[in-house]
This record gives C-alpha cells, structure tokens and sequence, in this order.
C-alpha cells in the first residue's frame, strides 16, 4: 500500500491516495509560474488546447459568470478520456482545490488537477448550499439545449467540442460519448429528488481556476449558451474567458504512486500500447 | 434570501401511452428467460417493444447495466443527458437517454418492484450514473483482481462480438444510492431489494444490454474490507418479453 499519510480524510465512496503536500508546494510557488500562451475564448466555437505534463491551465473569466465545458483526451491515444462518472465515485459530484479528473479505462490515472478555484458562494445560499464545477450535468448536450428552449441556430457546447474533435480527424461520436465538467457552473443538489437544476453561477468577473496537467493532454473547451446559467435567450451572448497555458511547473507524480496495488494493463492494452479492440473477455475472467 | 430554482426544462413525454402499456402487461408474452450466473457477465439483444426485466432471484444483488443501439452501439446510455433530463436515479417512468448527437429515450422503466426503507440521506435503488468497479479499483483496495464489473461487461460484449471500447457508463441497477447533497459525496447504502424483485425496462429502438453481476454483491460491505470468499453474490434472471405495442418514434 501506498503511504498511509497519502490517503486522505474523505468520505468518498472510491478515495484514492493524494500527495497533497506535492499540491500545496505549487500553489505557494505561484508566484513563478509563467504564462507560455494567453488568449481569448470569446465566442461559440470552442477551443483545443494543447498541455504538456506539468504545465498549468488556467481559465480566467473577463466579462463574468460564463460555464466552460471542459473534456480533456490523451492527445496520443484519444482512448484516453475524461472519465466523470468514476471521478464522482472519488471526488464528490462538485471539483474544488485538489479534486482530480479522471481518465477513462484501460489506465485509469489523473488528468488533471485542480490547484486554484476562486469561485465563492454566498454566505446565505439556502439549507442546502449551492457548489461549482460539477463533475458533469449534461448542460452541454443537445437534448438538455432543447429542452431548456434553447435557439436551434445556436451550437450546443457538444456541438461545439465535436467539431474540435472533428478537426483532428477522430470521430465525435467515439470520443465525446462520456460527460464533461462543466466549470464555473453552479447547480444544488436536491436532497429529495436527487435533481441538480442548473443554476446562475456566483462566479465573477476575474474569477478563476488553474488545473495542472498530469499528462500530456489536448482540452476541448467550450462556452455554455447558457452563459451564466441562466435560461436561454434567443441570441446568447458569450462572456470572454481568457486561456493561459503556464511553462511546466513540476514533472508529475506519475500514476500509480510507489507501492501501490496496480493491475497488469497488458489484460487490456494491444500491442500498440493502447486499449485492444479485439472482441474477447480479459483472459483469465472469462464469464 | 429564495432558493433559485434554476433552469426550468419541458421534455415531452407520453405517459398515456406508459400507462396503457402498463396496464396490458398481463398480456406480454415471455420470450426468454436465462439465469445469468453470480459474479459473471451477459450480453443480449431487445428488439424494439419488447421489454427486459432484470429479477432478483435470492437477495440484494448490484447490477451494473450498459445499454446501447442495437443498430450503432456507439450510441448508448449518456448519464449527463440522463441526469439532467431524469435526475440521478431511476425508477418507473424513467426513460434512459443516449449520448449525443442522437440523445434520445433508448428505453423506458415501467416496473421497479424494490421498495426502498426510508433513510435520512434518502438513498434508493437504482443509480443513473457511477461507472463500475474495474481492476484498478480492486488491485488497489484489496491486491486481488477477481472479475470486476468492466471484465464481466467486456465479457458481455464479447458475447455480442464487440469489444471493451463499447463498454460505457452504465447504470447500477440494484444499487442503493445517493449524492450527499452538502459534501455532493456518494453515498452508498444497504440494499433493499429481495428475492423476487425486478425492473423492467420497454425498449424504444432495438438495443443490446450488457449486464455485470457486480462482485460487490449489494455493496454493503467496504470494498477494502472485501474478500472473495465473504461477499454474497447472487444470480439474476433475465427476462424477454414481447408487447405487441409499438413504440412512438422520437423526433426532436
């Protein structure tokens, strides 16, 4: 097992070990860091951004509350994908400081992580409070767009991350078929229902997040028609979100950390290093 | 200060239609039936309005369920667009959504027998969301790799003649769940459900279903604290049934 003092006080139903110490001494560096690219992400169509392993992404709001959707791929193997729904088994529905976004099978590591996240809620936000950055909600998708009586002449942050994905000649329907987190959003999970309404983000102007690569990575980013979160209005108009990429850091931890109970990936992975597609059972657990 | 009640949604929904099928279906016709062993994986194929019903035979049994187009599985369940469209958990009446671009009602609930005892974090059965346990899981928590949930749906899918790469976020049918809605952790409770119980999904279009008997039995018991030779794992039964009812094409 891993160092004891790695695995951390949490709740979670799938905690896994973290170096926070490794976290804390970059963001008291902070002061170092240095922006390699700066830009504008302005309008509805997306933006792919390229990260090296240990380089910073930060996403900076300029105009306001404004959700980006955000889909991070293994730019070598596209595979190799955001995994939500094992990130909420580990991390809780809702990112923060330190809450890592998983990649999917056969490797299963982190792929980013969260070091700065200035988005504060009120004080008085309900019995049941209001949180950012879900893990994944679905506001990205067609259908959700639709059913919020969104414009049809106005891409859907799906639409909008399939055509980066497009561009790269990797087909959407393949590689956008899991979830993506949606930053800055703001949603409140209902005791009763178990329904998380999209909510107006309390985001503000100058607010942001700065998720540090674990790996090399391409992210999809996208704006939300819904802007702020608020229902749709005919012509949506995006708020600026300024893109940096920061010079690399620290070399990552790397995955598994020492010691660590890890399964033989060659059950899964071909020749090529990547996930077979061979149609067989993992040998050894056939059913 | 008012609670915001966030963005209001109208997706539209036939429940005449549900209701009327409901209440013919003592006229299905059983197509067939296979007991799918504890601790192992199936795949199987419904056509367009036929049901499925997935049956507890012993005890509480976790099932991590994938469901994709028959006809281009890699349209298949998409838990974002079902979680905001359906909330987390899934019951009568629930429809279950693709990914996009196609995002439509690949099936329906019409039955879930478990009636979950009420609990302060009010958990019930049957997630639409938490992916499966998978050998990484296992290996870390335990140092042992027994067939975990993604080697049995791979094991499904094989059965059909695909491959891992279609194995896709599933839902925990069976599973007595919740999101903590302070810490919005997942929560994990004893399960309720009893020999006997089942749920029964109306198929919208032809659709293949993969299912893991998950090695975590109900999931009652710390996945760290998990041995082999402890955890009660049950078979599930597998029901096709015909209805005779056609589905309504969905349009968007």
């Amino acid at each position: 097992m891993p160092d004891p003092a790695l695995w951390q006080d949490t709740t979670h139903l799938c905690p896994k070990p973290l170096d926070l110490a490794f976290y804390q001494r970059l963001v008291a560096d902070q002061g170092s860091w240095q922006a390699r690219l700066t830009t504008d992400l302005a309008g509805f169509d997306g933006l792919a951004v390229e990260l090296e392993a240990g380089e910073l992404l930060r996403l900076r709001l300029h105009d306001g509350a404004q959700i980006v959707h955000c889909y991070p791929l293994n730019p070598a193997d596209p595979d190799e994908r955001y995994w939500a729904q094992h990130t909420v088994t580990t991390e809780g529905l809702f990112l923060t400081r330190y809450g890592r976004l998983w990649g999917s099978m056969a490797r299963h590591r982190p792929m980013l992580t969260f070091l700065e996240d200035t988005v504060t809620p009120p004080r008085r936000d309900g019995a049941v409070p209001g949180r950012h950055h879900p893990c994944f909600s679905g506001s990205s998708t067609p259908a959700f767009w639709r059913a919020a009586g969104g414009a049809t002449d106005v891409p859907s942050g799906w639409h909008q991350m399939a055509a980066l994905v497009e561009q790269r000649g990797w087909d959407p329907k393949s590689i956008l078929d899991k979830d993506d987190a949606c930053l800055f959003q703001k949603g409140r999970l209902d005791p009763h229902t178990q329904h998380v309404p999209l909510l107006p983000s309390d985001a503000l102007a100058g607010d942001r997040v700065t998720l540090f690569a674990e790996m090399n990575l391409v992210v999809m980013l996208a704006l939300s028609p819904f802007v702020d979160g608020s229902p749709p209005v005919a012509v949506p108009q995006p708020r600026t979100v300024e893109v940096s990429v920061c010079q690399q850091v620290a070399e990552p931890l790397g995955w598994p950390y020492p010691n660590m109970g890890y399964p033989d990936l060659d059950l899964y992975l071909d020749n090529a290093g990547v996930r077979s597609d061979e149609p067989v059972a993992t040998a050894g657990r056939e059913s | 200060m008012a609670v915001q009640a966030g963005v209001a949604i109208n997706v539209p929904f036939d429940r005449d239609f549900y209701e009327q099928l409901v209440a013919k279906r003592e006229s299905f016709s059983l197509v067939s039936s296979h007991e799918v062993p504890a601790g192992r994986g199936y795949g199987f194929r419904v056509e367009a309005g036929q049901t499925f019903r997935l049956v507890q035979t012993a005890a509480a049994q976790i099932i991590d369920t994938c469901f994709a187009s028959a006809d281009d599985p890699r349209e298949h369940h998409h838990s974002g667009t079902q979680v905001a469209l359906e909330g987390t958990q899934v019951t009568r009446l629930t429809r279950v959504w693709s990914n996009p671009p196609w995002n439509r009602p690949l099936c329906t609930c019409i039955a879930d027998t478990v009636r979950p005892a009420p609990n302060a974090a009010n958990t019930r059965e049957h997630a639409a969301h938490g992916a499966h346990c998978n050998p990484h899981l296992w290996t870390l928590y335990t140092n042992q790799h027994p067939r975990s949930c993604y080697d049995n749906l791979r094991a499904g899918f094989a059965q059909l003649g695909y491959s891992q790469r279609l194995i896709h976020d599933n839902q925990n049918l069976f599973q007595n769940t919740a999101l903590d809605p302070i810490t919005s952790d997942y929560l994990l409770g004893e399960g309720n459900s009893q020999a006997g119980d089942y749920i029964e999904f109306y198929a919208e279009i032809p659709i293949i279903i993969v299912i893991s008997i998950c090695p975590h039995g109900t999931g009652s018991i710390p996945i760290e604290d998990w041995d082999g030779g402890q955890v009660a794992v049950y078979p599930v039964l597998v029901e096709i049934r015909d209805t005779n009812v056609t589905p309504t094409p969905w349009c968007t």
